[in-house]
């Protein structure tokens, strides 16, 4: 098997509040390999987000990486430095983000934005090429009229079309991995639709890695290879689609699934999770699910589960399974 | 009101002072202001003498054990002059943003519940008056009413007035959409009723917001104002004319200048430090960075 | 884009107005008797009646104040009192020395209010931002007749580094214009700060952190101009200061300028001239306001289409 394109190894994020210390990601594993589309699925405070911003490391103070590895494409970015960060940063990785128009700086036009990376990460400076590749890129992402659009200001644009604006800023290095962070969830369905075929076209044509964060099971089955469920700042459970929604091991993982209504078959009542998510500042005990999973054992509350390997893919970190 | 929400009302208040006081700028802007007022109020029994009496052969003598502050050209005791000071600028403090409120409030309300035309026509009023520098406005105005106390305070009321209306005009009009009032208006309850009962208490807070943030600015126009002469005039102490008076004597009795500028200075500032704090917690914004 | 300044050249019309009313009231506010505050008590009955008619005193109000705006956009504000020169001659005649303090004191204020809030931002929370706050804090809590007259004690009169007051060459520009910078410096310096910290907590500025945009392009090229606009807003209410300022250091330094001019008029209650000079300065604002407006539209796109 070939080198991973991304490996993270407990990975710790933490944030210092004049609260206390909220522990946003919390001992964090994930792998994405080359060519792959991996999904990070939970619920909104897990820690999807700021998972993705270290991987940039973009955390806003009082955020800081405390602890891990960050591997990618064989070197540790923890151990790079900020200038170096800063060519890897909409370079190899780039990261798109869930409400597009805000993304984008509203007092500049399309084209300066575009052209403001392809500077930067291709060094062009010849303005003729630059404009050319402005179309190309536009191009790409299927937007109608390019001559036109690239004109536009932010606030003139769809959510669709600011969107897919966003996919050609983050294309214009050609980068190995793409970072998308809830990339759908403020557009409607059906331009939805077309920006998840958009994703997957890329991958395909271009060999592109995606991370794709999302709180929605149907965007993650729609798109995703892998996917890793992700609670309280940890990766509890992670696999191939098809074993994690067929076969899902974790409780929480479990519930999660029973809580999408079914569209076939009568479910007499909607299943929850009972309880709600932990403070953040002072997480429970040992597996951090334990208060809300209904086969809490005693070693539950007490030991951290490890990380359990129930086939080639598929772990997960539950002391049901050990 | 009944007895009720009005120990509510208290209470909040009572809320809202301890979270004043909690902040730093809070902390410092109450006791600095409680300092000037106590100095004001309780001037005639601070002041070691009047603050009339000129003792002509005492004249421009510097800070000393007999004048703490030293005297003015006239031989008067500038400490004394300077305490009874203060209550010139707590006045303007308090009347001119009644004058101000007095003039504003009814017309914004006027203008936001009954809009169409005539919230046109205020509307464009109080525009012009809000474009327009308020030294200027308060300047012109003393010009044409005269100097004195009262002209001072009615000057800078009609300075002012802008702000309030627009202010009381927004509240109406994000109130007069709700579906309380509707109800209200079933019930039976005519326009006067639900202007005062219903509107004008969701103004108080934004109004005593913007009324603690513009004080400070008010009593320094009626400081320059009253150095310039056409304010407050001698002998009635205020700093502004203490510190017109000391001026050609600037160069061999600085501290006529000096000693009301320092409490000028500390005033201000002072109410200026409360006034961040009472609108950072009467104006509760989202905290920022959520994660 | 027209459509704005159509709307905003359209606004110009009531502040006009609202400064000519206000120059106008003047004199009708004034206790007593217009005629006889503008002759004085010793004149012949005839001349009462004749400046009564005259001045259309006994017209209806709304008929004189037609009458005197017309004047007023002609420049006509009648002859001084005193010296019966023509009001519009004494007012440009004096015009220049205060515009080039206005300008120097703006220039002022500008050009320490920029660096001050963009330090203070970056530097957010630390020793740095505490201290310049303060001392702009300071410097606006003191008003500005007390740091011109602070100023010229230790400068001019202990240090005998810059003139006292009066006119002149450069000289006798500096203190005052500094003096007029430096009151004026708080709000626009916290502006500038606070717009800036504003803008770099703005969403966009994660997404050009993870375009891998070095931090200076994003505080200079994005986030200062999105400060700026805070800022050039603010450029229409500091003209408002600058102008009602000048009035005052004018008076602190003894520089002949319309302000001086104002206040011996208000004294010697010259109305003419008091209605002219208050005309004139309130003229200033609202073409100061109008281009900073224009500035706005300029810098901010969103706003062209509201």
């Amino acid at each position: 098997m070939s080198q991973p394109l991304l490996l993270v190894e407990d990975l710790k994020t933490y944030f210092y509040l004049p609260e206390g210390v909220l522990r946003a990601v919390d001992g964090l594993n994930l792998i994405v390999n080359r060519n792959e589309i991996v999904g990070i699925i939970g619920e909104s405070g897990s820690g999807k987000t700021v998972t993705a911003l270290s991987i940039l490391r973009i955390v806003p103070p009082p955020g800081r990486i405390v602890d891990g590895k960050i591997v990618f494409d064989g070197e540790n970015l923890l151990e790079k430095s900020e200038e170096e960060m800063m060519k890897i940063r909409g370079g190899k990785i780039s990261m798109i983000f869930q409400d597009p128009i805000s993304s984008l700086d509203p007092l500049y036009r399309v084209k300066d934005q575009l052209s403001e990376v392809i500077r930067m990460h291709r060094g062009l400076t010849d303005e003729s090429e630059i404009k050319e590749e402005i179309i190309r890129l536009l191009s790409m992402v299927k937007i109608p009229d390019p001559d036109r659009l690239m004109n536009a200001y932010p606030h003139e644009l769809s959510g669709g079309m600011a969107q897919r604006v966003m996919i050609a800023i983050a294309l214009a290095s050609n980068p190995l991995l793409l970072i998308a962070d809830e990339p759908t969830s403020n557009l409607d369905v059906t331009i939805q639709a077309q920006i998840l075929e958009l994703l997957r076209e890329l991958h395909e044509r271009r060999g592109l890695s995606i991370l794709m964060i999302s709180h929605n099971f149907g965007v993650i089955a729609e798109l995703c290879d892998k996917v890793v469920v992700m609670y309280c700042g940890e990766a509890i459970e992670s696999g191939s689609l098809i074993d994690v929604f067929e076969n899902p091991a974790h409780p929480y993982t479990k519930g999660l699934l029973s809580v999408v209504p079914k569209l076939h078959g009568v479910s007499k009542h909607f299943e929850t999770i009972p309880g709600s998510l932990p403070n953040p500042l002072n997480p429970p005990s040992g597996c951090k699910f334990h208060p809300r999973c209904p086969k809490a054992m005693n070693i539950c509350r007490k030991v951290k589960p490890p990380r359990c390997k129930l086939n080639r893919d598929h772990v997960v970190s539950c002391h049901l399974y050990t | 009101m009944n007895l009720i929400s009005k120990s509510y009302y208290a209470w909040r208040f009572l809320q809202n002072l301890k979270l004043i006081w909690s902040r730093k700028d809070g902390k410092a802007g109450m006791l600095i202001t409680a300092f000037i007022v106590l100095i004001a109020v309780a001037a005639p029994i601070l002041s070691p003498k009047s603050p009339y009496t000129q003792v002509l052969e005492d004249k421009l003598k510097p800070p000393s054990l007999q004048y703490p502050f030293g005297t003015d050209h006239l031989g008067r005791d500038l400490m004394s002059r300077i305490f009874h000071g203060a209550r010139a600028s707590l006045i303007v403090g308090v009347f001119s943003v009644l004058v101000a409120i007095v003039i504003g409030v009814p017309l914004g309300l006027i203008a936001g519940y009954y809009g169409g035309l005539i919230d046109q026509v205020i509307e464009v009023i109080t525009s012009a008056f809000w474009s327009f520098p308020t030294f200027l406005i308060a300047l012109a105005f003393a010009a044409a009413f005269g100097p004195g106390l009262q002209n001072v305070l009615i000057a800078i009321g009609v300075a002012w007035w802008a702000g309030f209306a627009r202010i009381v005009r927004g509240e109406v009009l994000s109130l007069r959409e709700r579906r309380f009032i509707e109800a209200v208006r079933c019930l039976g309850a005519n326009d006067a009723q639900i202007i005062v009962y219903h509107i004008l208490p969701n103004c108080i807070n934004p109004l005593l917001v913007y009324s603690i943030l513009n004080i400070p600015s008010m009593i320094l126009i009626e400081a320059s104002l009253s150095f310039l002469g056409i304010g407050i005039q001698p002998p009635h102490p205020s700093w502004g004319n203490i510190i017109g008076s000391g001026r050609p004597y600037l160069r061999e009795a600085p501290w006529i200048v000096m000693f009301p500028t320092a409490f000028l200075a500390l005033t201000l500032i002072g109410l200026i430090l409360l006034g961040d704090a009472v609108s950072n917690v009467l104006n509760p914004r989202l905290r920022r960075r959520m994660i | 884009m027209r459509e704005y300044l159509v709307k905003r050249f359209l606004m110009v019309i009531p502040t006009t107005l609202l400064a000519v009313f206000i120059s106008f009231s003047i004199l009708l506010l004034t206790p007593g008797d217009p005629v006889l505050l503008l002759l004085g008590p010793k004149a012949p009955p005839e001349a009462y009646e004749k400046l009564r008619a005259e001045l259309g005193l006994n017209l209806p109000l709304h008929v004189q104040y037609f009458r005197f705006l017309c004047k007023a956009l002609t420049g006509d504000f009648g002859k001084s009192l005193y010296t019966h020169e023509p009001v519009i001659t004494m007012i440009m005649d004096k015009l220049p020395k205060t515009i080039e303090l206005m300008l120097a004191g703006m220039l002022i204020s500008m050009l320490l209010a920029i660096p001050f809030g963009v330090i203070s931002a970056i530097k957010q929370g630390s020793i740095v931002d505490r201290v310049l706050t303060s001392f702009s804090l300071l410097f606006y809590a003191t008003p500005s007749f007390c740091i011109g007259l602070i100023f010229i004690y230790f400068f001019s009169m202990k240090l005998r580094i810059f003139p006292v007051g009066g006119s002149g060459d450069i000289r006798y520009l500096i203190l005052p214009a500094l003096v007029l910078g430096l009151s004026g410096l708080a709000l626009p310096s916290s502006l500038v700060r606070s717009g800036l910290i504003d803008a770099l907590s703005q969403e966009f500025i994660l997404s050009l952190r993870a375009r891998g945009l070095p931090e200076r392009t994003i505080v200079y090229k994005h986030a200062l101009r999105h400060a700026l606009i805070s800022f050039i807003t603010l450029l229409g209410l500091n003209l408002g200061w600058i102008v009602g300022g000048s009035v005052v250091i004018e008076m602190v330094f003894a520089r002949p300028g319309i302000g001086t001019l104002l206040m011996t008029a208000i004294r010697r209650r010259d109305y003419p001239v008091v209605q002219g000079v208050i005309f004139m300065l309130s003229f200033f604002v609202v073409i100061g306001n109008l281009i900073a407006d224009i500035l706005y539209a300029l810098v901010d796109p969103r706003i062209r289409y509201r």
